[in-house]
This record gives C-alpha cells, structure tokens and sequence, in this order.
C-alpha cells in the first residue's frame, strides 16, 4: 500500500451545455517522501489533480485514499481536517490575505488548526524564521517581494505540520533566483522527510522532483 | 478559532470598510432609536398614568352610588324597588363598614351650587365629606391650610380650580409669567394661605312643593324652587390635578358631612332619584367611598356590593383596560420601531453581501489553510454580531438623547402653560436589554444568508477571482 493512491479519479466539469473532463481516469501511486513533479500544458488537469489532492475539489468519480483510507469518504468534514493537519498548498500568486501582516496570515491558518492564542505569534516567528524572514513578520503582503511572499506562503503551509506539501507552480510569478530560492525551501522540506507534490511548466525545476509525471488532456501521458 | 477570535476578525473587517460599516451601523442605531424612543413614549405615558392612580390610593377605592340604572329597561322599572331599592344611609354605611375586607368607608352628600367668593361667583356640585376622610391619601394635596376639622361647622376646603373659576389665581413659582401671558388682568393673584380665613358664599336651591301649585297656575310670585345662601369659612386650599384620577366632580368644594345635610337642599340629584324617592328609602348620600384593607379585597367586596343591588365602579377595575389599551398603543409604536429595524435588517444583508463579495478570494483562501465552513460563517456572523451590538448601544444613546430634547422642549411648553413638568419617557430594563438582544439577534437573522453564502463557496473558484 503506496502513501497515497490515486484510484481511477474522474472530474469533469459541466459548463452550459459542455461537459469538459479536467481529469479523466488517472490512476498512480506516490510514496511517503517522495518529491513529485507534475507537468504538462496549461489546461491539461494538472491543477484540477492538486486541488483534488489538496482536498478543495471533489472528484467525479473514483477515489484518493491516504494511508489506505479515501479522503472522500468522510464529506466536508473530512476534507476540513485533511486541509487543516495533512496538506499545506502553496500557490502561484501566493494567495496571503492581502489586509493581514506576514505573521498574521500564518496565525490565522493556526487559528484554523486549533493553535491557542498565546502559542500563534511564538509559533509565527519561528515559521517565518524557518523561511528566513523573521524581521519581516509585521509587513503587509503589498510590502514584500514576491519571493518574499511566496515564502511566507510556504511558511503558513506548514503552520500546522503537515506531512504533505502541494505546490501549484510555486515560482510561476517569480523571477529566476527568487524562483531558486524557494526551490530551496521546497527541497529543504523535503529533505526533512516531507512528501512534495509540485506542479511546474519549467524542466529545470522539475529536475529537483525525484520523479516527474506528464499530463495532457486529463490523463497520465508518461513518467520521466 | 474562538469567539474572541471571530469578533477580533469582525471589527478588523469591519474597521477595513470603515465607511460603509459605519453607514451600516447608522442605520441600525436609527432603528434601534426610532424603536426605543417609541415604546419609552408608550411605557411613559402608561407609567405616568398608572402612578398616579396608585400615588392617589384610588386602586383600594370602590365607590358605591344607588342603583344599577339600566338605560335598556323601560322607565316604569325605575321605580321597581323590588330587590334592588338599597338606599344610601347610614345604614347602609355602617354595614358597609363591617364587611370583612373593607378598612374604611364614608359617605359623600353632593348637591349642585352656587358660590361667590369676592365679585365672582360660579356653578358647581359641592360635596358633604365626613372630616375624618381627610386622614386618607387621596386628600393629602392641601396648599395651606387644614381639612375640615369640624363636622357641624360651614367650613370649606376649595380647590385651586375652583378658584380660577373664580378668577383668582395662588402665587406659585410661574407666577410671573402666568401674569405675563395674563394681559387683560382677568385675575387676581393672592398666596394660598392669605385665603384662609376669607368667607365664601354658598347658595343653593330648596324645593317646595307648596308653592308648585301656584306656579303651575301661572302666578308668577310662585316659584317653587328658592335659594338659600349660607356663608362658609375656607379652611384649606387643595391643590386639583383635574387632568389626574384623583379628580372628581364635586371635589372642587368640600364642606362637612353633618353641616351639608343642614342645607337645605333640592334633595334629589336627578330624574331617577326624585322617582325613587316615594317608593323607596331615602338616600342621604350621593356616593359611599369604600376603602378596601387591601387590593385582594377589591373583587369580593365589590361582588359582595353589588348583590346587595348597589351600583359599584372600582377604578382598579378599569385600570385592566386601561392597561390593554397601552399595551395596543406601545404594540403600534413598537411596530413602526420594528419597521425601521427592518429596513436596518436588509442595509446588514446588503454589506455583508457586498463585503462577500468582496472578500470572495479571502474566503477561498480560509477554506484552503483549513477553515471549516463553520468558522465561515462565524467570521460574518461575528461581523454582523458586531454591527448589531455597535448599533444597539448607539441607538439607545440616540434613543435616550432624542426622548431628552423631546422631552425637555415639550416640558417647556408645558411650563408656559403653567403646568408642573412631567417624565414623559420611561426606559424600564426590559426595553435595554430587549432592544440589545433585538438587535442582536436582527443581525444575526440579517447574517444568516450571506454567511451561508460565504460557506457555500467553492474554493477553486475563489482562489481563481481576482
């Protein structure tokens, strides 16, 4: 039994009158520590696949199970706690709450998790000094880089510890050393035993992934 | 995330769209003003009636008059003494008095008058009280002087609305302006106690049958009524709130009990009387004030009373209309508060919505660190908790200020009229918390929907708005 076992999942997305299958059967297995990357063209399922993984969407048909158990079998509920406690995303345009200071963003996910008050603002610092960004905890999203913010995106993806790490094209909006930079933290992660699942349109950032996976119109094409 | 944390949320949120927030606020505490202004109007107008009633002792009151007159019977049945023919004696009185429940009770002789005091002179009823009533609190309101202290003496208590009758006016605190507004001198103003002591002219009529005859013959030297003055020494000034329960006809003039039957007198005060008075007893008195040892006493007794065939009238009795009539008129007042509520009710969707909207992304990014749709919810449930609490303590200092100038600019005209000033808002503690708790929970009714929106978001969407 791999970590997480992704079982002939479907989504197709009903638009008016066009039924517009964003995954379509995809079946393979991804192992604990594994550092993944996902790539393929813009529209083929990459995205609907990490969403899927990340417990935002569900499937059509078909079923992930972690540790053996389906992440859909439980309902909203089951994906609120699998959002909380075993996946942290990370996506493109850094999604931090933009009226919220650097530490404040990462309070909130701990907040989310059950973290009380007092623990939040310790346990904020020490995320962004994870990520190296200690001194910039009280700036607003507009006040930081985007390497910057990406980081501490990450940051508040690992607010509440989780095992799995899901980037949506982490350094799509970066420019090359800051895109480096978090490649970094990415491997850093994964080195301290966390499972990465990264989504990227870049071949030299899919070299870091231990394995890289092809995908096009909502299929699995090869395994590189 | 706790509460404390939601409502921390809350007003960042809020403070972030200060304006619209504070727009949105304006209209619940407008509401909640518009609400509290209205029923502390209602309870007010009930409180002062109610307390005066009860300051006036008239609760533990029933007053007894001859017969049930029923408009409905043919007039022969008037005279039917059958069962019904009790007269009002001293009898009666003394019977009255040993019923179990009843603490006192006096009879009142009334007869319509003429009085003069100086060069004026006006009509009244006049009334023959036992000096002793003047013990009980409904006659505590004397300006100088003292109540009747002798039954068989022409003593007399007058009130301050007979006297104006009179064109005579007590020296008070607003004397100077009544003077003013009193252009063409009709009255003349003298302190309370400079009255006591003065001589007022009491004429009635005396009937006499003898002379009926004569008149009928058309001489016109017969005339069977004649009128017979009697002078009578002002011991006391009372002080008459005709606008209050405590007034009644014939409380203009009070003189005492054992020199009023002396008077000669008319003898009846109307058809119905006169009719009796061949076939049954004779009433002596006009009423029998009965005062019941406590308000529990009130319904048997005056049951007891009217088995005897007497006429009763408890004014505690009425006041259970009096009270369903406030409770219509503080309904109506409610309902047009509730209106404006309503109104503030859909500006909360509006913003909530609007700030949904808004925050749409946000709220797709909550759902992807791991916020439940509960704690959703709870973010514009606080916000919407906030903007009804903010709005009901605003609405009940707007609430409060309004009834103040109301209250202080309809007092002053009530000053230049030359009355006392009276509260006419009341804010009992059920109306505070009832309209927190009301706005509260308007808001959150408010909130409702949107937060239910707001969970319902699908987050992939959310995270793709821009």
């Amino acid at each position: 039994m791999a970590f997480i076992e992704i079982d002939h999942i479907r989504k197709i997305y009903r638009k008016a009158t066009v039924t517009v299958p964003a995954v379509n059967d995809m079946s393979f297995a991804i192992e604990k520590g594994e550092f993944l990357a996902i790539v393929g063209k813009s529209g083929s399922g990459k995205s609907t696949l990490l969403n899927l993984l990340g417990g935002l969407d569900t499937p059509t048909t078909g079923e992930i199970r972690f540790d053996g158990s389906n992440l859909f079998a439980e309902g909203k509920d089951g994906l609120v706690k699998h959002r909380r406690h075993r996946v942290g995303m990370v996506f493109q345009s850094f999604q931090l709450i933009p009226n919220q200071t650097a530490a404040e963003n990462i309070e909130l996910a701990l907040a989310f998790g059950g973290v009380t008050r007092a623990e939040r603002k310790s346990r904020a610092l020490e995320l962004l000094g994870q990520v190296g960004l200690a001194e910039r905890a009280d700036h607003y999203p507009t006040e930081l880089s985007g390497g910057e913010a990406q980081r501490v995106a990450i940051a508040r993806a690992l607010a509440n510890d989780p095992d799995i790490i899901l980037a949506d094209e982490p350094t799509g909006n970066l420019d090359t050393q800051n895109g480096d930079i978090i490649l970094n933290v990415l491997q850093d992660l994964h080195r301290q035993g966390r499972t990465i699942i990264m989504i990227t349109h870049d071949p030299d950032m899919a070299r870091v992934a231990q394995r890289t996976i092809r995908m096009q119109d909502g299929q699995l094409m090869d395994t590189l | 995330m706790t509460t404390l944390d939601l409502i921390r949320m809350a007003l960042r949120n809020l403070w972030r769209t200060r304006l619209r927030s504070s727009l949105t606020i304006l209209g619940v505490v407008i509401g909640i003003g518009a609400l509290i202004s209205m029923v502390a109007f209602g309870s007010g107008m009930e409180k002062n009636v109610t307390d005066a009633f009860t300051n006036s002792g008239l609760f533990s009151r029933i007053t007894v008059t001859p017969m049930k007159l029923d408009m409905n019977r043919p007039l022969e049945s008037l005279t039917d003494t059958s069962g019904i023919s009790v007269a009002l004696d001293d009898d009666l009185l003394d019977k009255i008095k040993k019923m179990p429940g009843v603490s006192d009770a006096f009879g009142e002789i009334q007869q319509p008058a003429k009085v003069r005091l100086g060069d004026h002179e006006t009509t009244l009823t006049y009334t023959g009280i036992d000096p002793e009533v003047g013990k009980t609190k409904a006659y505590q309101d004397l300006l100088a002087g003292t109540f009747l202290t002798d039954d068989t003496l022409g003593q007399a208590v007058i009130s301050t609305d007979l006297l104006r009758r009179l064109k005579i006016r007590i020296d008070g605190e607003d004397m100077e302006r009544a003077k003013k507004k009193d252009t063409a001198n009709v009255y003349t103003y003298v302190h309370a106690e400079d009255l006591i002591g003065d001589t007022l002219l009491l004429s009635t009529a005396s009937f006499n049958p003898m002379q009926m005859m004569g008149a009928m013959m058309g001489n016109q030297e017969s005339n069977p009524l004649s009128e017979r003055t009697s002078p009578l020494v002002i011991v006391g000034v009372r002080e008459v709130d005709h606008d209050g329960p405590a007034s009644r006809s014939g409380g203009d003039l009070l003189i005492p009990e054992g020199y009023a039957a002396g008077i000669p007198s008319i003898g009846f005060n109307s058809i119905t009387e006169f009719l009796r008075k061949g076939s049954g007893g004779s009433d002596k008195y006009a009423t029998i004030q009965v005062t019941v040892a406590s308000p529990n006493d009130l319904t048997p007794v005056r049951k007891e009373l009217e088995k005897m065939g007497l006429n009763v009238f408890a004014l505690a009795e009425q006041m259970k209309d009096i009270r369903r009539a406030f409770l219509a008129v503080n309904a109506v007042l409610g309902v047009v508060g509730f209106i404006a509520l309503i109104v503030a009710g859909l500006g909360i969707i509006n913003t909530l919505l609007m700030s949904i909207l808004e925050r749409t992304r946000e709220i797709g990014i909550m759902k992807a660190i791991g916020g439940s749709e509960g704690q959703i919810k709870g973010v514009f449930f606080g916000e919407a908790a906030v903007i009804g609490l903010v709005g009901a303590i605003g609405g009940i200092i707007l609430g409060w200020l309004v009834t103040l100038a109301a209250g202080a600019i309809i007092n002053m005209k009530i000053k230049e009229m030359g009355e006392a000033p009276v509260d006419l808002f009341f804010f009992p503690w059920w109306l505070i918390l009832g309209s927190i708790g009301f706005a509260i929970g308007l808001s959150l009714i408010a909130g409702l929907y949107p937060a239910a929106r707001a969970a319902r978001i699908d987050p992939v969407e959310a995270l793709r708005w821009s």
